[in-house]
Formats: structure tokens, sequence, C-alpha cells
């Protein structure tokens, strides 16, 4: 069932997340909380509000209300850069890289190596462009030159030369919004292996996906969500991958799962 | 060519050929040097073919063919010892001997000129240029075409699906060389457009390659091309400025009262001229502060918050200025400012100048260097197999060299400069302050750089300091844009502000950073045409924008942000002076300045818009 609120091991806790844009109440007093070493499948129907749960919980957005505790103390997170400083790393789904940018400068954006000449700060753009690809072949990326113009590369590309810089970044939860769309097969399974080697090193994981086959291989426990509210959290072993995705699809939770009724709930 | 290379086979006819043809150009390019230095061959304004001075047109020239020879020599050379290095030296040669010759046709071929200046000489002038531009163009072509057969031809799709072989070990011929390095660049029409407009005048006419004409281009538009530079940055950024003009008026005003009677309105009273130049400073900033503000507050677009403080900024000087007269600091003053340094102090800046050289040198030329070594015994490697760097080492040689005279040039002129002023004993050097800061070259500070400018510069020709402020900016904002952290945030607000916001980039920061560094430049730029001609009228700056505007676009920055150079501004900036000086001298009516500059400003984004389309 539900696990425990505070449970010892809780990386984060986000606490009725409320997120108005405008009239478009796209979260609507969501708890959320992912454990260290967990991985967190974050499923829901499209414009459950997924995406924009993650933005809150990366600074991207400020909730409308809430409060969001990391590693058991009350953080305030304004901006991504806050987040970062804290350990989230994310792949998002819509705002992944500059084509206009080579890939090494956009593997670094924002934390770029220096070198210094007296009180001067250059990039070092020959580390930039080794260690770039070199982080990227760890995770499975091979690029044939880090200079090279985003623009010009496939979405495929793209996506896994995010999802290599995020893993690459991460330090304690990485957050995953859909990493996969784009993706080959063999690609796909790369992306959960580097998910599992990231929990192996102690870090959690949040991941977002449609396909929940993918994700049921890989995560603990899976929260759903449902226009802006939550349906439930369930642990792998409570719940059968069919019933995740009827879950998902209907918005419903089958009565032996049920904690509350969503249709009684006002909206 | 590739089998008498690799396979070791005879060589054929072809082979044989390019060794004769080789030698012939070496020792006609030799031939042609001679007479030029000679005066037998007169280039540029020249009546008497005897005459022996020697002009700058004709110094080029033969300098050129020297080189040229030593360098069709040198591949003659190895091609007889079988020596790898033969064939990319024979390309390069082949193929300058082709530009050489097309650059000659084009002299003969346009009008003007010799032929108008002098009738004697020009008849068998001309068809001599002719004559030596056809042959060198056709041989060249030929001989381009033959040796560049067989040379490994690099192609992105053929690697892309072998994921084999960067772009940089493949070897290129000249013209895959230079036509890839144009591709990469934000400013390849700017490049193209400048190398053209810049033949076409100095051929039509002989007065464009003059000091005189050269100076008057790099003084006129040296101001504007600072502004440019924050127009620039700030258009990568993916935003727009407007307000150049007006900030220029209002900031004028400011900087001319704080000089001269203060603001008696709020009880400020004259400031020292030394103090009156940051103050002008901050008074800028606080204005392109207040269109950032503006900007990331409510949302609006760019061209419309700048639009509206275009038409606020502009009231400043036109309320300040009372009923259209002009403020003059001669007014309100006889005597222009005067400074007195201790020359001590001169020695002093010039000792750290030297040293700032000798640390930037400790710093580049041994990478410089090593690299050069490097790439130079790959060429020798046999175990390359037949990919070796040899275009990128000659281009990489050409760098170092370039880069350690420039340096070396800089460190005598400070030894020169640390020597006059201790040869003058304490004596305090006097020097007008506006001179100081955009005096004329060989006239008003001759003092302090210890007479040098005067050795290089004809009386009637104006030079002025803000040419050397504009270009030492460039060059630190270029540095700054590509190498610096902010720079590479710049883009990336310019290029995907989302993506930039989700790495942790104040989006709205750099915005408004980026508004007010162009203000910084208006006020810089205020405080040089005030100080060339200490007066301010109303409309000071009116209609700046547009051809600042004109100069980031040339240059190659995308309207849409994250894209431009400001090296490619500085290119569009010459071409807009080229435009404005040459049209004046080649007798066109200088009303067409403003249509042409915006024909070439469609063409050269046209041409830009092109390149980058093909390289992607
Ligand atoms: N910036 C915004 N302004 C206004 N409405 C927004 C904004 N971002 C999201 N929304 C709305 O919030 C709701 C939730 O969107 P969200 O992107 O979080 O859905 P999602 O669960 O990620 O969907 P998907 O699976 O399609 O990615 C949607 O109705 C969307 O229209
Ligand atoms: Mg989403």
């Amino acid at each position: 069932m539900n696990s425990m609120q505070n449970n010892g091991d809780n990386l984060l806790e986000m606490r009725d997340i409320h997120k108005y844009f405008g009239s478009v109440r796209a979260l609507r007093g969501i708890d959320f909380h992912v454990d260290r070493q967990e991985i967190v499948g974050l499923l829901g129907d499209n414009g459950a509000g997924k995406s924009t749960l993650i933005k809150v919980l990366t600074g991207f957005h400020t909730p409308t209300s809430g409060e969001i505790v990391f590693e058991g103390e009350s953080v305030y997170i304004d901006s991504p850069h806050r987040a970062r400083e804290l350990g989230i790393e994310t792949v998002y789904q819509d705002l992944a890289l500059v084509p206009l940018m080579s890939i090494a400068r956009n593997f670094w954006l924002g934390q770029e190596p220096t070198r210094n000449f007296g009180p001067v700060k250059l990039m070092d753009q020959e580390q930039m462009a080794v260690e770039a690809a070199a982080a990227l072949e760890d995770v499975g990326i091979h690029i044939r030159d880090a200079n090279e113009v985003v623009g010009s590369m496939s979405g495929g590309e793209r996506q896994s030369i995010a999802i290599g810089r995020a893993v690459y970044f991460g330090k304690k939860l990485l957050i995953l919004d859909e990493p996969t769309s784009a993706l080959s097969v063999g690609e796909t399974r790369k992306v959960l292996e580097y998910t599992y080697a990231a929990k192996e090193r102690g870090m959690s994981v949040i991941f977002i996906t449609h396909n929940i086959s993918q994700v049921h291989a890989v995560a603990d426990r899976f929260t759903i969500i449902s226009r802006g509210r939550k349906l439930g959290d369930f642990t792998k072993s409570e719940v059968s991958e069919e019933e995740v995705a009827t879950m998902v699809m209907s918005g419903v939770v089958p009565e032996r799962l049920r904690l509350f009724d969503p249709e009684a709930v006002d909206d | 060519m590739l089998a008498f290379f690799e396979e070791n086979a005879e060589a054929s006819t072809g082979v044989q050929l390019a060794r004769i043809y080789m030698v012939l150009l070496g020792l006609g390019a030799l031939l042609v040097a001679e007479q030029v230095l000679a005066g037998w061959i007169a280039l540029g304004e020249r009546i008497n073919v005897l005459r022996s001075d020697i002009n700058f047109i004709e110094w080029v020239v033969s300098l050129a063919f020297l080189l040229l020879a030593a360098a069709a020599l040198r591949a003659a050379w190895s091609l007889w010892r079988r020596d790898r290095a033969g064939w990319p030296w024979s390309q390069w040669v082949s193929f300058f001997s082709t530009i050489i010759g097309a650059v000659f046709l084009m002299k003969a071929l346009l009008p003007g000129g010799i032929a108008q200046i002098s009738n004697l000489v020009a008849p068998p002038l001309d068809t001599l240029i002719f004559a030596i531009g056809a042959l060198l163009f056709v041989s060249g072509l030929l001989c381009y075409r033959f040796v560049t057969r067989g040379v490994q031809v690099f192609d992105e799709k053929v690697d892309k699906a072998q994921g084999a072989l960067s772009t940089a070990a493949s070897d290129m011929t000249p013209g895959q060389f230079i036509s890839l390095q144009l591709a990469q660049s934000p400013s390849a029409g700017a490049i193209i457009g400048f190398v053209f407009i810049f033949l076409v005048f100095s051929f039509v006419t002989d007065l464009f390659l003059q000091p005189t004409s050269v100076g008057s281009v790099l003084t006129n538009v040296s101001t504007k091309g600072i502004v440019a530079i924050g127009v620039t940055i700030l258009m990568i950024s993916g935003e727009f400025d407007l307000s150049v003009g007006s900030m220029l008026g209002a900031v004028s005003v400011f900087y001319m009262f704080f000089l001269t009677e203060g603001i008696p309105q709020i009880g400020l009273g004259p400031m020292p001229m030394l103090l009156a130049m940051p103050a002008a400073l901050v008074v800028a900033m606080l204005l392109g502060f207040i269109n950032g503000i503006i900007l990331v507050r409510t949302g609006i677009p760019s061209f419309i918050v700048t639009l509206g403080t275009l038409l606020i900024y502009r009231t400043i000087p036109l309320v300040a200025i009372p009923g259209g007269r002009i403020l003059r600091y001669r007014d309100y003053y006889d005597e222009f400012p005067q400074l007195w340094i201790s020359p001590w102090v001169l020695t002093l800046l010039a000792l750290a100048g030297l040293v700032a050289i000798a640390y930037v040198a400790w710093r580049t030329l041994p990478g410089l260097w090593r690299g050069q070594q490097f790439r130079y015994g790959e060429i020798h490697n046999a175990a390359n197999d037949g990919h070796f760097k040899t275009t990128q080492t000659l281009i990489s040689g050409v760098i170092l060299l370039v880069t350690a005279l420039a340096l070396l040039i800089i460190a005598v002129w400070l030894l020169m400069v640390i020597s006059f002023h201790l040869g003058r004993g304490g004596e305090l050097v006097q020097v007008g302050f506006f001179d100081l800061i955009n005096g004329r070259w060989g006239f008003s500070f001759e003092q302090v750089t210890g007479g040098l400018f005067s050795i290089f510069i004809p009386p009637g020709a104006n030079f002025r300091n803000s040419i050397i402020w504009w270009l030492l900016l460039v060059l630190l904002f270029q540095v700054v844009l590509t190498q610096s952290r902010y720079g590479n945030s710049v883009f990336a607000v310019g290029g995907n502000p989302g993506a930039a916001r989700a790495q942790g980039i104040n989006v709205n920061r750099v915005k408004v950073m980026n508004f007010m560094l162009v203000a910084l430049l208006v006020g810089v730029t205020s405080i040089l045409e005030v100080t060339r001609n200490p007066g301010v009228d109303p409309l000071k700056g009116d209609g700046w924008e547009l051809e600042v505007i004109a100069m980031t676009v040339i240059g190659g920055a995308l309207l849409s942000g994250g894209y431009g150079s400001v090296i490619g501004t500085l290119l569009g900036a010459l071409i807009v002076g080229m435009l404005a000086t040459g049209l004046v001298i080649i007798g066109m009516n200088a009303r067409l300045f403003r249509g042409v500059v915006g024909a070439i400003t469609i063409l050269a984004v046209v041409l830009n818009t092109l390149v980058r389309r093909q390289s992607t």
C-alpha cells in the first residue's frame, strides 16, 4: 500500500503541491516522495501533470502552494540552478539542448570548466571536448566530434546526449522525463541499464514514460497521477503490469488497491 | 598523382608537367616581383614608369609574388624528390596562382584605374596586366585541377555512415578546406562581401587604397563599430536594441554637462574631467538597465520596448539643449582640458604592457609551437595511412608566425616608448585630455607615444585613437563571446531560452546584462564622439540604430538569436564604411549610400543563409 510518509530513507518529499497556470489547474494537491536508491515510475495520461510536477521540483516553475522537503530539510527551490546545487539533474521532455551550439558546449552548459589566466577565466575548450566525448562514451553514446553542432543530429542522438549529460552530472536524484521517446530498441535498453546503474551508485531516479512495460522492468514503485491528482503509490510487488496500464488509462484504481475514491473528491 | 606518391609509380606526363610548371611559375613570379620592384611594372598611382619610389601597392604585389615564387620552387623541389609534402604545396601554389590571376584579370577588366590617370602608360600596361592575369589564371586552374585529383575527398555522409574519420584527420584540397572554413563561420557572407567590395574599390579608383581614404573609412566607422559589438552580443542573446542612437544623444549631453556646467537643478556642479567619464558611463548603463528591466518585467518584445525608449531617450537632448542650438565645450571654456603626466608613469605603463605581452606570449606561443612541431612530424609519419594534415600544418604555421610577429612588434614599440621617456628625464608630458582619448595620429599626442605614429602616418590622413579602442574592444569581446562561460550562456539564451534556464542559467539576468553592455559601449562611444568634436547637437546619433543593425546582420548574426560573431560584425562595419567612403571617391551620388547599404545587407544575409544551409 502507500509507503509511509516519514520513512527514514526519504530523499525527497513534495507535500500538497498545487500549480495553476491562470485558470488551468495543472496540479491539484499532489503528495509525492522518493526514497534513497529508489526508482520511481511517474505515470499518467497525456496532460496529467507529470512534467509540471517535476518542473516544480526542479525550480523551473514555482508552485502555487505546497512544500518540498529534500534530505529532511524544507527547501525553497526557486531556480534550476538551485536544484542542481542540491544534486538534482534532469532530462526535460521539451527543453533538452541548444541546437546551434556544439555537443561539448551543450554538455557543459552552465558549469563549464575553466582555465585561469591570472584573474581571467576562460573555458577550457579542449578539456570540454575530450571529457564530454569520454563521458558520453561511458554511457554508450559514440560521437564523432564533440565540436559538431547539435542541430545537425537526429532526435535520438540529441536525446542520448541529454541523458548522458544528466547521468554524468547527477549526484542524488536523476529525473528522466520521457527519455526514450525517440530512441531505438537498443538505445532504450541502454537507458534502462544506466537507470539501474545510477541506482546501484546510490542515486534515486524518477522515470516518466508512457511505456509501462519499460518502466515496470526497472522501477521499484509507481506513482500514478490523473488530471492533476495522485491516484496512488504502488510498489512493484503489489500490482501487475496490466493493472498499472488500466489505471493509467482509466484513471480509476481497482477495488482491491483503493485507498480513497477519486470520483468522490470534489474538483 | 595519388599513384605517384602512394605506389611509387613512375612519374606520369602530368607529374612531369606539374614539376615543370612549378619551376616555371617560380621563375616567372620572381621575374614579376623583380620587374615591379625595379619600377617597370607600375601599379597604383604612378605616372612616370622610371620613378624609383615604390608605392604601397607595389610593395604588396612584389611581396606576394616573392612568396608565390618561394612556394612554387618549394613545391617543385618536393615533386622531384617524391616527398609527400609536395602534394599539398603544389595544390596551394596552383590555388593561389589562380586567385592572383583572377585578381589581375579583374584589375585589367574593370574600368578606371591607371588608364584614366595616365594615357601614356596605360595601354601597354593594361595589356601586360591582362596577359599576366590570364596566364596565371588559366595555367593555375589547369594545374589545380590536375593536382587535386585523387585527394581523399572528404565526404561527410560517407564518414557518418562509416562512423570513422573525423573532419580533421582527412586531408582536403584548398578549395574544400576554404569552403569548409566558410561554412563553419557565421560570417561567410561578410567575408566574401568584404573581399569583393575591397577589390572592386581598389581597382576602380587609385584613390581608395590611399592612407587618406583608409583613415577616413576606419575613423568614421570605428565609433559605430563599437556600438555594433554590443548590439551583436545582444542579438545573439535573442534581443534587439533600437534605442542606441537616442541613447548616444542622451549620454553625450550628460557627458557634456558633467564636463561643463554640471546639472544645477539637482545641485551637481561641474566635475573634474577624470570623473566625468565614469559618471557618463554610469548614466549610460542606467539607461540600458531601464531597457532590460522593462523587457524582463513586462515580457513585451524588445522591438517595442526599445522603440519606446528610442523616442523617450531622444527627448533628453531635445529638451536639454535650448532651441536647436549646439552645445559646445568652447562656449564654456576657451581651452580644452590639459593633462600633465609624469614620464615615469608612462614608463611604468609601458613596462606593465611589456609584462602583459610577455605573459600572453608565454601562454600562447609554446602551445602553438608544440602543435606545429607535432603536425610537422605527422607529415613524415608513414603510419598515417595517407591521412596527414599538411594543409592544417601550413595554416597553423602561418598562425604561429603572425602571432609571434604581432607580439614582437608591440613589444618593440613599447620598448621604444620606454626609451623615449627615459631619454627625456623627469620633465612632465603635457597632453590634451581629449587628444589622449580620441586624438589624431601623428598630430596630437605624440608626446605620449614617443612620436611613433607620425613616422607612418602621412599628414593628410585622419586616423584617430577610436580605431584602436574599437579593435581592442572587438578583440576583447570576441574572446568573451567565444571563450568565456558568460559567452556560452549568451549563445544558449538566444538559441533556446528554455534549455538555458533548465541548465541553471539565469536567462533574464543575461538579457539585462546585455542591454547594459550595449549601453556601456554606447557610453564609450559618446565619450569618443564628444572628445573628437567637443559639441553635441540635439539630433546626435539619430539614425545610428539602423546602420548599426545593418552592420550586425551583414556580419552574420541571426535576428532570432543564438548565432553570430563579433569578428563578423567588424567586417560588416568595414563593409558599410568602405561603401560610405568609396561611393564618394568614385564619384557616385552620396545619396545612393543608404540604398546600397540596404542592398548589401540583403545580399549578405542571403549569402550567409545559403552557406549555412549548405553546411547542415
Ligand atoms: N506553461 C504552461 N502554461 C499553461 N498551461 C500549462 C503549462 N504547462 C503545462 N500546462 C498544462 O498543464 C497540464 C499538464 O501538463 P503536463 O505537461 O504536466 O502534462 P504531462 O503529464 O507531462 O503530459 P505528457 O504525457 O503529454 O507529457 C496540461 O493541461 C497543460 O496544458
Ligand atoms: Mg510531459
